[in-house]
């Protein structure tokens, strides 16, 4: 077959392959980089060459292979230069004595550890053509590396980037990214010293120049490169992009030049840019998918091409492998645990942090790459390291959720941050939408005390967000979409909290946010989706049916101010909680003489009760009277109705000039919150106001107080204590 | 955010008494947790330098067999054209992978037993016509000494046909064109 076509069928295959094992392992909670590193592996002799020979052969000859390695190498160097570019500086420092010695720790632990493993493994499975040194420096390394992007982006996913525990972590990972792999470079000098020592000293000489070249010189250059991207509105061209890639791929030709490795100049290369502002993270994003996606999964499979697992054979093979497990795990794990817990954290706090430590991924399989191309390792003793990487990297997830389950981590967040107060939670998915949410939400909790407002954006999982774990340089994620409402707040001095965060699972997570919490209502917006009509559908649902506090859904119409508001009223429960809120913004009760939530002033409320014909009588009607009057001291006009078509009468009455309608769900109303279906919201597509759909939240064992349908003056509780 | 004032206590004298130890234990942990295992390391690797390896045999080979001409070594397995045969030896301590010529994925096992290489090249893997030569045959047996006092580094040893006490063996030398291949 034609080279090229061969090499295209090969990616083709491999991308699918890829793709399909990283999603089912997303299925199972696992990152995709997991799946990505097992599919490169299946498509190796481990199992695909092992099942189809032939197939196997004639899909990827060894003739063939050079192409394919020099594609992986590709993407490796710019993986690694994209690694680079991630790296934050003011990660390895400020953090504490804690972290120092807990980083230094997990280094050293798993470092002494491999190296007195060599001691066992050298006369098995290596040879006299590498020197002990060289060899126990090399499986030191490669016990002590720590998969920093996947280790972020558990941490993120699971919601402990904010904790102690977290930071921690994430500061112990990024010193130990570098001191790996600094310690790399100087195995690989010493490995290929031995072969030419008359190139040690070029080597040595040649790598500090290089690096003062780097840090004093091309580190200026580009600097000068972000004042020009600043100054041309932040527009990255594919000119800066290409000299970026230039100076990329000269630095690496100069490491590999000079005997280390072509990575360490590209990691070097982008652990020099320019950080804290956006000329990276722009770079890194016009980079990462093509590598993440593309070249890495070749990456991945030319790793299992290499792989087999077949060289494991007899017992005392499978003892070594188990033992180099073990070590990989006491040291990494045990390390950096014993070490954490000695500094301070708790025993459940340094297991988590021990466990995060021995997330080993890609990272160890580049070390790994590094060591079998140079002949450091043997090909037994790579395919025992890397059972050894996807093993202590799989065990990752399941062993912290044992460790430090996530419903743990939301009660530890509901005792700091539950209590009192109205707390509102605004989850904002459309940037633009943020601040007529924030307006709805002053006019609901204008006038109560301590009011805590916090605004959620919950960036969706990316598949190939590798790199990009959600945690920006400064370990806060994004908060980018929330910028409108939050400038929105600042107009109006309001103080709002912004949380942003990863999520697999968004109403599941928009729930937990709320309970910890504690908020009182959670008032989410509405944007036509792309596939349905309904309102009440999707996560909208989800959080209907999940949250533990009010619900509302604000359907914005018109952007007029609120003067006139309907409340359609028939007794449910709902239709109370609508109420409540309607109450709330007619500033009811709490506020001071002269105070309004807004320039317009407080809205006039209607209430329109329907109620079927013959039923205003006895206690109802006694009842409604009671309400009247109260209302009547609150500014709020009660209008009655009797009817059997509670929907007909309420899509009329709000036809009549409202600005806003506030309504509670329920079948009368043509409002129910189902997943799939729009059918059954007539009220919201005919109501031409704004309107704000309301779900109650009832305790479970108050259920039984819900089911009188009476107005009565029974107030909501007052704003200051709701 | 709120600053309680009550809460802010005066310097105490035991202040820098409770800095001082704190970092004092900070110190121990760190000679403990860090310094130690790494003068321990330092340890590791003198006594590692007593140990001795394997010798080194993977990389490519070009065996060469003076072989007879006519049917002599069709219980081998082998063809006139493997005069020159073309192997490579993957190497992990003394296990050893096989793979004759260059094509086909799959590889032999062989063992390295301080300088003899021994290996046995299954039926199937073994060119030519064997079984049709000698019906017992059940492959080829390699067993060689390699001598590294040469350059470049050479093997000497038989083929032989395992299972077939009839074939005759053949003499072979194999010079090492690439190591670690």
């Amino acid at each position: 077959m034609h080279a090229v076509l061969t090499l295209l069928l090969q990616v083709g295959v491999i991308l699918a392959a890829s793709r399909a094992v990283g999603l089912a392992f997303r299925r199972i909670n696992q990152p995709q980089v997991m799946g990505e590193m097992i599919a490169g592996i299946l498509l190796g002799p481990s199992f695909f060459g092992w099942v189809a020979p032939h197939l196997s052969a004639a899909v990827f000859p060894a003739a063939s292979l050079n192409a394919l390695q020099a594609l992986s190498q590709t993407g490796l160097v710019l993986f690694m230069f994209l690694v680079g570019a991630e790296l934050d500086p003011r990660l390895l420092r400020g953090r504490g004595e804690a972290a120092v010695i807990t980083s230094h720790a997990s280094i050293v632990a798993p470092f002494f550890l491999g190296s007195a493993l060599a001691l066992y493994l050298y006369p098995r499975l290596s040879d006299d053509s590498v020197h002990f040194t060289g060899f126990a420096l090399f499986m030191g390394a490669a016990m002590s590396i720590t998969a920093f992007p996947v280790l972020a982006r558990i941490l993120t996913e699971r919601n402990l980037i904010r904790t102690k525990v977290g930071a921690v972590t994430i500061a112990c990972a990024a010193v130990d990214d570098v001191t790996a792999w600094c310690i790399l470079a100087g195995v690989v000098t010493l490995v290929r010293a031995e072969s030419a020592p008359r190139q040690l000293p070029l080597t040595l000489g040649g790598s500090v120049a290089f690096v003062l070249v780097m840090l004093f010189g091309v580190k200026r250059l580009v600097a000068h490169l972000d004042v020009y991207y600043r100054n041309r509105g932040r527009v990255l061209t594919q000119d800066m992009i290409a000299v970026v890639l230039l100076l990329m791929v000269a630095s690496a030709c100069v490491t590999e030049w000079l005997g280390i490795h072509a990575l360490f100049g590209a990691f070097l290369m982008g652990a020099i840019l320019p950080k804290g502002g956006s000329f990276v993270r722009d770079l890194t994003d016009k980079l990462e998918d093509l590598t993440v996606v593309f070249l890495l999964p070749v990456f991945f499979a030319f790793t299992g091409l290499r792989t087999r697992i077949g060289l494991i054979q007899g017992t005392e093979m499978w003892v070594q492998c188990g033992l180099i497990l073990l070590v990989a795990v006491a040291g990494k794990l045990g390390g950096s645990t014993i070490a954490a817990r000695a500094t301070g954290l708790s025993w459940r706090e340094a297991g988590a942090l021990g466990t995060l430590m021995n997330t080993r991924g890609l990272m160890e399989l580049v070390i790994l790459t590094i060591g079998l191309d140079l002949g450091i390792i043997s090909p037994a003793l790579f395919v025992m390291m890397v059972l050894m990487a996807i093993v202590t990297t799989f065990m990752t997830t399941p062993l912290l959720e044992w460790i430090y389950p996530s419903r743990l981590i939301r009660e530890e967040a509901d005792g700091e941050e539950g209590g009192d107060g109205y707390g509102v939670l605004i989850p904002v998915s459309l940037p633009s939408a943020g601040p007529e949410l924030l307006r709805l939400a002053r006019a609901i909790a204008h006038g109560a005390a301590n009011v805590r407002i916090y605004a959620l954006h919950l960036a969706r999982v990316s598949e190939q967000s590798l790199l990009d774990p959600g945690v920006a340089p400064s370990g806060a994620t994004e908060i980018g979409p929330l910028e409108p409402l939050l400038r929105a707040a600042s107009a109006h001095q309001m103080d709002v909290q912004p949380l942003a965060f990863v999520s697999r699972d968004p109403g599941s997570d928009i729930t937990a946010v709320a309970n910890a919490k504690g908020a009182k209502l959670i008032l989410m917006g509405w944007h036509k989706p792309v596939l349905s009509q309904s309102i009440l559908g999707g996560t909208v649902n989800i959080v209907m049916n999940e949250a533990r506090c009010d619900v509302a859904v604000y359907v914005p119409r018109r952007f007029d101010p609120w003067r006139r508001v309907l409340v359609p009223y028939m007794g449910g429960v709902h239709d109370r909680g609508a109420l409540d809120l309607a109450r709330r913004m007619a500033g009811r009760g709490v506020k001071t003489p002269g105070q309004t939530a807004f320039e317009w002033g407080d809205p006039h409320v209607t209430v329109l009760h329907v109620v079927p014909p013959g039923r205003g009588d006895d206690q109802p009607r006694a009842g409604l009277s009671s309400a009247a009057s109260v209302f009547e001291s609150e500014g709020i006009e009660l209008k009655v109705v009797e009817s059997d078509a509670p929907l007909e009468v309420a899509v009329r009455e709000a036809q009549r000039g409202y600005d806003l309608v506030i309504v509670g769900v329920s079948e009368e109303w043509g409002l129910e919150p189902k997943m799939f279906s729009g059918e059954h919201e007539r009220f919201a597509a005919e109501c031409p106001a704004s309107l704000v759909i309301v779900r109650k939240y009832v305790r479970p064992d108050r259920t039984d107080s819900v089911k009188t349908n009476t107005l009565k003056a029974e107030t909501p509780a007052p704003a200051t204590a709701a | 955010m709120t600053t309680d004032r009550h809460r802010i206590q005066p310097a105490t004298p035991e202040a820098p008494e409770l800095a001082h130890r704190s970092l004092k234990r900070m110190l121990v942990l760190y000679v403990v947790l860090v310094i130690g295992p790494f003068i321990a390391l330092l340890g590791i690797l003198r006594i590692g330098r007593g140990i001795t390896p394997p010798i080194s045999v993977g990389g490519r080979w070009v065996l060469t067999a003076a072989l007879p001409a006519g049917q002599g070594t069709a219980c081998l397995g082998l063809e006139p054209s493997d005069a020159r045969l073309a192997f490579s030896i993957s190497q992990s301590g003394r296990q050893l992978a096989i793979k004759l010529g260059d094509s086909g994925p799959s590889s032999t096992r062989g063992e390295l037993d301080g300088t003899r290489v021994r290996a046995l090249v299954p039926q199937e893997e073994a060119t030519g016509g064997a079984a049709d030569a000698c019906p017992g045959a059940r492959g080829l047996r390699i067993e060689s000494w390699v001598d590294r006092s040469t350059d470049p580094v050479r093997m000497t040893g038989e083929l032989r046909a395992a299972g077939c006490s009839s074939c005759a063996t053949l003499p072979f030398s194999a010079e090492l064109t690439s190591s670690k291949g």
